[in-house]
């Protein structure tokens, strides 16, 4: 363990990524061009803050009274026909998935883009259960040809050079490609459309759920969610149960705000909302609409004031796009499902044991920036003080340097304690100030400051503090003088 | 100019909140402050018990410290008639970090509360009290006019809510000439404790910073907090940026001064 | 786990039950009356946003749009929704290169698949998106929209709509599903580089068929 309260995890890989031009600069350029696009739209918008209010009331209110909200959903969506199951945690949703997998001797499921589904690793139980898990998302399919996480919420392969890309399909294919953006998407539509019209199964995630219409609906850009949700015989949808909003004036304003806020689009290209399977006298779409709803932390959460407000959450990446941290380093480094700020929160939520993933709240400058950016105004920043806070009493981290740091505060307390230790701080701090091999030395043998001396030069400090020149400031007001 | 002229006008009486750092690492902040408010007829108190605002405990977890630096504070300062702090982000934990602390303390929060009803960073006081219109600002040698950039700190305008004051006190000295900072309301990277636990990344993303202020050809850039300024100023030096670093109080004092 | 656990532990983590919550069944409210003139300004304000996303669009008077579709579709292979939703003298140019008519799903799909033009009406063109709503109904196969290559959408003046809010209004009671559709379908995936015409269709071509003239 470092010096620092970190497990070397985030750090390591954190410094992996910066020594990564490549994606350094794609982070940097997707991070920039989507919340470019975001404030261009809320430009544009003009009413913008208007439907952050109401969508922030609209997600509070659902969430405020979630089991009466999800009773409506249920009833009405059942009504249409659809199948709803309930999954206490991810275990059981990958069993209740599995199971109708094999309910409907499916052998290739089709999936659309989920963060849930990665969440709860549905594609390894299906794996397991010999069924063929195919990523239909141009993004997704390509990390999962990788045999990797995506790296954002929206963009999940922006990591990834082009080169790589084509190497992946070449080898998958057995083919020859160019490294143009249309032949490798060509490709990919290719390869994945036959898919689409041999799955028995299509799964999918579920953007937001709406009880007044017991609906389901879907957001996207390339046209997977359209065809896994309509080809084939079964499409199963894995809604988070915090997902959904009471009426479909709430949903209207969920429109107008989650594409903008992800990527400065007005609205993605399909917007499909689900009411059942195919009635009878339709003639294509699945005969069967499963959806899974699934709890897996988000009840824990609910509990826990200082933290109930995440589960407002649309999933719409904007806060990883304003991250100083997400936007330097990439979503790898935090080494979880989801990263950026939201993942910084609620990853620690869903595993409160998981040490690796609670020292994700020093990942943060508290900037605020994403707090700024999020469409239903969740107090993010707010919200890693308080992990911070949980990690402290746990005594999570560094010790020692807690302890130090608990001293140090309680000194503040005490005027003479502060303006002593003060003085003698300054007073040490000549010997490690400016970069000559003297301070250098006592800096990185200096316990709490010696990882700065791998990056800094710490300034001279001053010989008088300005307690300390007080006095003297007196005697110039009664002089009525102030140097001029 | 004196400013003991109007003997019948009671002279507005102000706290001034200097925060540990500025007491400690930057205490010429601390001085052109108090002048900048002396010059405007301001009587300047220094309450000697002050310390911390908590912040820094705060931040890093230790609620129970941090409680105990509010309570001072709030103890501190709420006899006084108003309270001026040459830091957004020290007053931005008076403002919204003591809602946190307190928020189960109806007594301690309605305190924390009243107290940041009168309590001011600096550029808010001085526009919301004294307009542009103060005498005291005036050009140096028009002809050696300096370029400035204005980097807003996080704190300063996240948390609290310091919009654009600070811009339009710069915009008001006619020694300045001011351009924009590209991308200025990204962090700079300092965020307290987070540049020494995770200086690496705390560079990388002042680097950056860096970079926006050598694009606007700046010959100094200003801010309200000087944990961005040191942490700014260290990177310029490691770059061999030649950008003079300064807070806004010292912009501010160093014009006026040369006023004569 | 059962349902009524599952809102046990959520009633829990509230700190107890919540009181039901009483939606109104959705209603369908009257469409919204409008001029010609404003039907028009809204086609327009759809029309370019539509364009601004890679979409196509025009305004067509009913006597020019038989061969307007000839232009368009030529002699391509077609796929169609059923007769009642198109005006009639559209039909006649279509099935000059219609694949076949809907009998079964699966015979309907490869139709689609093989098809470069499906071609469907519209519940509503909307406005402050320039998007077109397509609600599932017998009439109107699923794949017809979604396979071929190339999407047209023939849609009367009348059913132009000014906002979202309105295309709930214009829904028929509670259909299957009902889709919004603004644009071909695209990806920025790569590099951030967009590219148009993934899995959906990778042209969307709208016209709006005017009746009255000028």
């Amino acid at each position: 363990m470092s010096a620092h309260g970190l497990t070397d995890d985030f750090l390591q890989r954190a410094q992996h990524a910066l020594g990564q031009d490549f994606l350094r600069q794609a982070v940097r350029k997707t991070t920039d061009r989507l919340r470019d696009g975001r404030a261009q739209a809320v430009r544009e918008a003009g009413d913008f803050e208007a439907w952050r209010d109401a969508l922030s009331a609209a997600r509070r209110r659902a969430i405020a009274r979630l089991d009466a909200v999800l009773r409506v959903f249920v009833e009405r969506a059942s009504a249409h026909g659809v199948q709803v199951h309930f999954a206490a945690d991810a275990a059981e949703a990958c069993a209740i998935v599995v199971e109708l997998a094999r309910a409907k001797g499916a052998r290739l499921a089709a999936k659309g883009k989920s963060m849930l589904s990665e969440e709860i690793e549905l594609n390894q139980a299906l794996e397991a259960a010999c069924v063929e898990a195919l990523e239909t998302d141009l993004g997704e399919w390509i990390i999962q040809l990788a045999g990797e996480r995506p790296s954002h919420i929206i963009l999940p392969v922006v990591h990834k050079p082009r080169a790589e890309i084509r190497e992946l399909f070449e080898q998958h294919g057995g083919v020859t490609l160019s490294d143009e953006t249309k032949v490798l998407a060509g490709y990919a539509r290719d390869r994945l459309r036959a898919e689409f019209l041999r799955a028995d199964l299509g799964i999918t995630g579920c953007n937001m759920a709406i009880a007044e219409t017991g609906a389901v609906a879907l957001f996207s850009n390339e046209g997977n969610g359209r065809m896994v949700s309509t080809l084939p015989k079964t499409h199963i949808a894995l809604m988070g149960m915090e997902r959904i909003v009471e009426t479909r004036a709430d949903f209207v304003d969920l429109m107008r705000l989650l594409p903008r806020s992800a990527t400065g689009q007005r609205i993605t290209t399909y917007v499909n909302v689900l009411h059942g399977p195919k009635r009878t006298h339709e003639l294509d779409g699945p005969e069967e609409l499963h959806v899974v709803v699934v709890d897996a932390g988000r009840s824990q959460q609910l509990a826990d004031r200082d933290y109930r407000d995440a589960l407002a959450c649309i999933r719409c990446g904007a806060c990883l796009n304003a991250c100083p941290v997400y936007s330097t380093v990439g979503g790898h480094a935090y080494g979880t499902v989801y990263p950026g700020p939201i993942g910084a929160v609620i990853e620690p939520l869903y595993a409160r044991d998981d040490e690796r993933r609670a020292e994700l709240a020093n990942a943060s400058t508290l900037c605020g920036a994403c707090h700024e950016a999020c469409p239903v105004r969740i107090p993010l920043h707010d919200m890693l003080v308080s992990l911070r806070q949980a990690n402290a009493r746990q005594g999570r981290g560094d010790r020692s340097e807690l302890a130090l740091q608990r001293v140090a505060a309680r000194a503040m307390a005490v005027p003479f304690v502060y303006a002593g230790g003060g003085a003698v701080a300054r007073w040490f701090g000549r010997f490690v100030a400016g970069d000559g091999a003297w301070p250098r030395f006592v800096l990185q043998h200096t316990p709490v400051l010696q990882t700065m001396a791998r990056q800094r030069v710490l300034p001279q400090p001053p010989l008088r503090a300005f307690r300390d020149q007080w006095a003297d400031l007196v005697r110039e007001d009664m002089r009525g003088s102030d140097g001029r | 100019m004196s400013t003991g002229s109007d003997t019948d006008v009671p002279r507005r009486r102000v706290a001034l909140m200097v925060t540990c750092l500025v007491d400690q690492l930057a205490p010429e902040v601390g001085v052109a402050t108090v002048r900048l408010l002396r010059r405007r007829g301001v009587q300047v108190e220094f309450p000697q018990l002050q310390t911390c605002c908590g912040q820094a405990a705060w931040n890093s977890g230790l609620a129970e410290e941090a409680r105990a630096l509010a309570e001072r504070t709030i103890e501190i300062f709420e006899p006084y008639e108003a309270v001026v702090a040459p830091s957004g982000s020290c007053m931005g934990m008076l403002h919204h970090g003591y809602q946190q602390i307190f928020r189960d303390d109806e007594a301690w929060l309605r305190r924390a509360r009243d107290l940041a009803r009168k309590s001011f960073e600096l550029s808010q006081y001085l526009v919301h009290e004294f307009g542009l219109s103060f005498a005291a600002v005036a050009g140096v040698d028009e002809h050696a006019t300096q370029v400035a950039t204005y980097h807003p700190s996080c704190h300063a305008t996240r948390i609290l809510g310091v919009a654009d004051e600070p811009l339009q006190l710069l915009r008001a000295v006619r020694g300045l000439q001011l351009v924009p900072l590209p991308r200025a309301e990204d962090c700079c990277g300092f965020g307290g404790t987070f540049c020494a636990k995770l200086p690496e990344l705390s560079s990388a993303i002042v680097e950056t910073k860096v970079a926006h202020i050598a694009a606007t050809g700046a010959q100094c850039v200003v801010s309200t907090d000087v944990g961005c300024l040191a942490n700014i100023r260290s990177a310029c030096a490691h770059r061999g940026l030649p950008v003079e670093v300064l807070h806004l109080a010292e912009v501010l004092d160093r014009h006026e001064v040369a006023k004569s | 786990m059962d349902a009524e656990s599952f809102y046990a532990r959520i009633a829990s983590a509230l700190g107890g039950p919540s009181p039901a919550l009483h939606l109104p069944a959705a209603r369908k409210a009257a469409p919204v009356a409008a001029t010609v003139t404003e039907r028009r300004a809204w086609a327009h304000l759809a029309s370019e946003r539509l364009r601004s996303v890679g979409g196509s669009a025009e305004c067509v008077p009913r006597s020019q749009l038989a061969a307007r579709v000839q232009e368009l579709v030529g002699g391509s292979p077609v796929v169609r929704v059923a007769d009642a939703l198109l005006p009639s003298e559209v039909l006649s140019v279509l099935d000059q290169a219609t694949v076949c008519t809907a009998v079964d799903a699966h015979t309907w799909r490869e139709a689609c698949a093989a098809a470069t033009w499906g071609v469907t009406d519209a519940d509503a063109w909307i406005a402050e998106t320039g998007s077109v709503l397509l609600c599932a109904q017998r009439d109107r196969p699923r794949a017809t929209s979604l396979l071929p290559r190339h999407h047209l959408v023939i849609v009367p003046l009348e059913r132009v709509i000014p906002s979202l809010e309105g295309a709930l209004n214009a829904m028929v009671d509670t259909p299957s599903q009902w889709l919004l559709v603004t644009g071909p379908s695209r990806t920025s995936d790569i590099e951030n580089d967009l590219t148009i015409g993934v899995h959906g269709p990778a042209v969307l071509h709208v016209l709006v068929v005017d009746e009255e003239t000028d």
